[in-house]
């Protein structure tokens, strides 16, 4: 499985942009207009495509997909 | 008019007569634990704030079709009918008063939707009656339609939710029909069940604590989901004074929408701010008046942290009164949050001591002012606001006046 | 009273959109192209249908009034509605049963409280003020626009939205027992104070009076009360204008039974007023449907119109009208 297609598809449905558009090192926030809802609905996506649990704390880290892939791999290893 | 609060009833984790209430929450005691439904590995939060017993009901034993409606309804009719003893109202001879009942909640008889999804998934045949029952008693207004049929009273009615705020907003809808002259008598509160849709969603949200609830602490980590209700008793003050004692009075209320998001707080608390003004302008009172503040007080990083903020903005950093928070006591009972904060409040200013936020450890730097920590403390009672923060940014402020 | 005041308080905008087209069982649905491109000003913010529906219906207000948006922030919101996000509540519940509680999605949690509706149409219009959801049943509507009535009057607010707005859904269908058709609506009327020569002159719909009562005696729907009720309004506000007085009635009992009923406390009210029974119930929007039908009748045959629901104990009247004859 190829973890970081996976996360960059998860994104692109909530983001409402084409995978291949879309740029991993953008900010959620800043630049796709993403709320708080939206960050929780990534990290709940993630938790459940690939059956891990991130801690809480870990939330305010994910600001884009590169970081989503890097916390992600971090559980996923485990 | 002059607004007194006559009478109050609660069914809550923390007892359902006024004493046995004060006493627990004087006691320092936390009414949440492992709930049973929810201890399995598909919850990372096992803890919640439950009404274990069914012992509130008997005060209904005498009434008519209690078990025609859902819990949230009996719940209800219970307190109501404490209420309405403990204004020294007979129901019985209310005939020509005209009374309003203004309700409060967050999810209404969700217990009904919840049976309702069980049976369906079930997807027996033989369900389809108690289906059908409980569908036709699951919109909001059965909860107040259940108070005049369970207690043989003629009633009017408005049931508001507004979610977290609803205690509140039912107090200020209240009062609006009091000087309006729509009512004699009006019956204010919320009420709310214990739900697996709301555990299920704060859960997912992050922001259920795995133990305490610890607002205006530096390591809080987030609410305890509880249950409830209460109600007081508004009416013209002389009025009262003829028939009863009354606890206190309502002095001022301000309900303003934060119109920023439907979970976050404003993260200026800029509603709040709004709503409090307006509730002190209202009560035609100073803000250094304030004596004590009954906080909305979740536990959750945001909440506290922004609460904390408003009262700087409003009363000054060195200013601010104490202000503590009894969701850490009770957890968050949703819609009846606010009634309850509002009837501990006239207990507070009764008995002249403020209920502590238990469970602190080390105060938040944000927190500057006097949370009353852990312990109860003596201070003069004479006026307190109680405040209320909820999804969709929905805010609320009353004041209250000591008898 | 309204005849010896400068100002009254007017209905001076009204949208409203109904369910067409019949689902599967008997209720008519409010169609996708009515809402499916309504996008917030944020485009990544989530809404459930019913939201939607409501803030397409609001920004369909908004744009055939012209409304000044910058007032607007200031309205005070009174939202009816029977059922609210009952659809979302369920659909949440049903994921998390039948999958799992890990598996729901959190930005559909919101959906679940029921002043949802209401608190997504304040957030999208920086509406800063009070902000009610009524949840009365079929009356809902119909009280929502008396309480936001007598909050203009109380100087709570200046300006005020009100109406309604439900759904229809497996819940629904299962708790209906209605008999009458049934359909999903949304309406939304603007309601402020103006001077009474710009109320004639544009014939906007003044409301005159609001009240809501219990009429159950002894448990049983008494035609007394109605007609106490009835009388009282009439005497209050309309003496002398018995002949230019309809009522249109609304409720959830079976026609013959409800007919029995109003006219005979109709006639106990000691009044000659005809009466008009609606045959299609809205839910909570019940009532705000049966207002917009007035607004936008190019001809009304009386002066005042008595609009009654009665959902279960509580009977609400609102009185209005478009054209009261001068003193």
């Amino acid at each position: 499985m190829n973890i970081e297609k996976e996360i960059k598809g998860i994104i692109s449905e909530i983001v409402g942009i084409a995978e291949d558009k879309i740029d991993t090192k953008a900010s959620f926030q800043d630049d796709y207009g993403l709320d708080s809802l939206r960050a929780l609905e990534i990290l709940a996506a993630v938790e459940n495509k690939f059956g891990i649990v991130i801690d809480p704390e870990k939330l305010s880290e994910m600001v884009n997909v590169d970081n989503v892939v890097r916390i992600a791999k971090e559980y996923i290893n485990v | 008019m002059d607004i007194a609060i006559s009478g109050m009833g609660v069914v809550s984790t923390a007892g359902y007569e006024l004493e046995d209430f004060w006493n627990y929450l004087y006691g320092g005691n936390i009414s949440y634990g492992v709930v049973d439904e929810f201890n399995n590995p598909n919850y990372r939060v096992h803890i919640g704030a439950v009404i274990k017993d069914n012992m509130w009901r008997e005060n209904l034993t005498d009434c008519e079709n209690v078990f025609e409606y859902g819990r949230a309804s009996q719940y209800a009719a219970s307190a109501v009918l404490r209420a309405f003893v403990d204004a020294n109202l007979d129901r019985m001879s209310l005939k020509d008063t005209r009374i309003a009942l203004c309700i409060g909640t967050t999810m209404g008889e969700v217990d009904y939707e919840e049976n309702i999804s069980e049976l369906l998934v079930k997807d027996d045949a033989n369900d389809l009656p108690d289906i059908k029952k409980m569908a036709y008693r699951y919109s909001s207004d059965n909860i107040a339609e259940g108070i005049c049929d369970m207690l043989g009273i003629r009633a009017n009615y408005y049931m508001i939710p507004a979610a977290c705020s609803g205690g509140n907003y039912a107090i200020a809808l209240g009062e609006k029909l009091l000087r309006a002259n729509k009512a004699d008598i009006v019956i204010a509160g919320g009420v709310d069940v214990f739900s697996r849709v709301a555990f299920t969603g704060f859960h997912r949200l992050l922001t259920l604590s795995p133990d305490y609830c610890r607002p205006f602490d530096k390591k809080r980590r987030g609410l305890v989901i509880g249950e409830g209700c209460g109600f007081v008793v508004m009416e013209e003050k002389e009025q009262a004074k003829k028939r009863t004692d009354i606890h206190g009075c309502l002095l001022g209320a301000g309900v303003k929408s934060d119109r920023y998001h439907m979970v976050s707080p404003h993260p200026d608390g800029d509603g709040a701010y709004r709503a409090m003004k307006e509730a002190i302008q209202t009560a035609q009172i100073g803000k250094d008046d304030i004596d004590y503040i009954s906080a909305h007080g979740t536990g959750t990083s945001s909440n506290d942290r922004i609460e904390a903020h408003v009262l700087q903005q409003l009363f000054g950093e060195e200013n601010i009164p104490p202000t503590s928070s009894i969701k850490s006591m009770l957890g968050h009972s949703m819609g009846a949050a606010s009634i309850l904060e509002c009837i501990a409040s006239l207990l507070m200013m009764e008995k002249k001591i403020m209920l502590p936020t238990v469970n602190l450890i080390e105060k938040d730097e944000c927190v500057t002012f006097n949370c009353v920590p852990n312990t109860p403390q003596k201070n003069k009672m004479s006026y307190v606001m109680s405040n209320s923060f909820a999804f969709g940014g929905q805010v609320g402020s009353i004041i209250l006046k000591g008898k | 009273m309204y005849l010896n005041i400068d100002n009254v308080i007017c209905i001076t905008s009204s949208e409203c959109y109904v369910g067409k087209e019949k689902s599967g069982d008997h209720a008519c649905v409010i169609d996708e192209s009515y809402y499916i491109y309504y996008q917030g000003e944020n485009k990544s913010r989530h809404f459930d249908r019913i939201s939607k529906i409501l803030l397409t219906g609001m920004s369909k207000l908004c744009d055939k009034y012209n409304l000044n948006m910058e007032k607007l922030k200031t309205a005070g919101i009174y939202l009816g509605t029977q059922y609210s996000s009952c659809n979302s509540i369920h659909t949440f519940d049903s994921k998390a049963l039948n999958d799992s509680p890990l598996s729901v999605n959190p930005i559909h949690f919101p959906d679940t409280v029921i002043n949802s509706p209401a608190s997504q149409l304040s957030i999208e219009y920086k509406m800063e003020n009070e902000n009610f959801t009524i949840s009365n049943g079929l009356n809902a509507s119909l009280d929502a626009i008396g309480i936001a009535y007598e909050s203009i009057l109380s100087k709570a607010t200046e300006i005020a939205i009100a109406g309604g707005v439900d759904e229809w859904g497996k819940i629904q269908s299962y708790g209906t027992q209605c008999k009458k058709e049934v359909a999903e609506a949304v309406g939304l009327v603007l309601l402020e104070e103006v001077k009474q020569d710009e109320a004639r002159q544009k014939s906007y719909i003044q409301i005159i009076s609001y009240v809501s009562e219990n009429v159950k005696k002894d448990c049983i729907l008494s035609a007394d009360i109605i007609s106490e009720v009835l009388r009282k309004q009439i005497e209050e506000n309309l003496k002398d204008y018995e002949q230019k007085i309809e009522i249109f009635v609304s409720s959830l009992l079976d026609e013959t039974d409800e007919k029995h009923l109003f006219e005979e406390a109709v006639k106990k009210s000691g009044f000659d007023i005809e009466l008009h029974f609606n045959n299609k119930i809205y839910f909570g929007a019940t009532g705000v449907v049966e207002v917009d039908k007035i607004y936008k009748k190019s001809k009304l045959d009386c002066s005042f119109q008595i609009l009654l629901n009665l959902n279960k104990s509580i009977l609400s009247c609102l009185i209005i009208s478009r054209n009261p004859p001068v003193s």
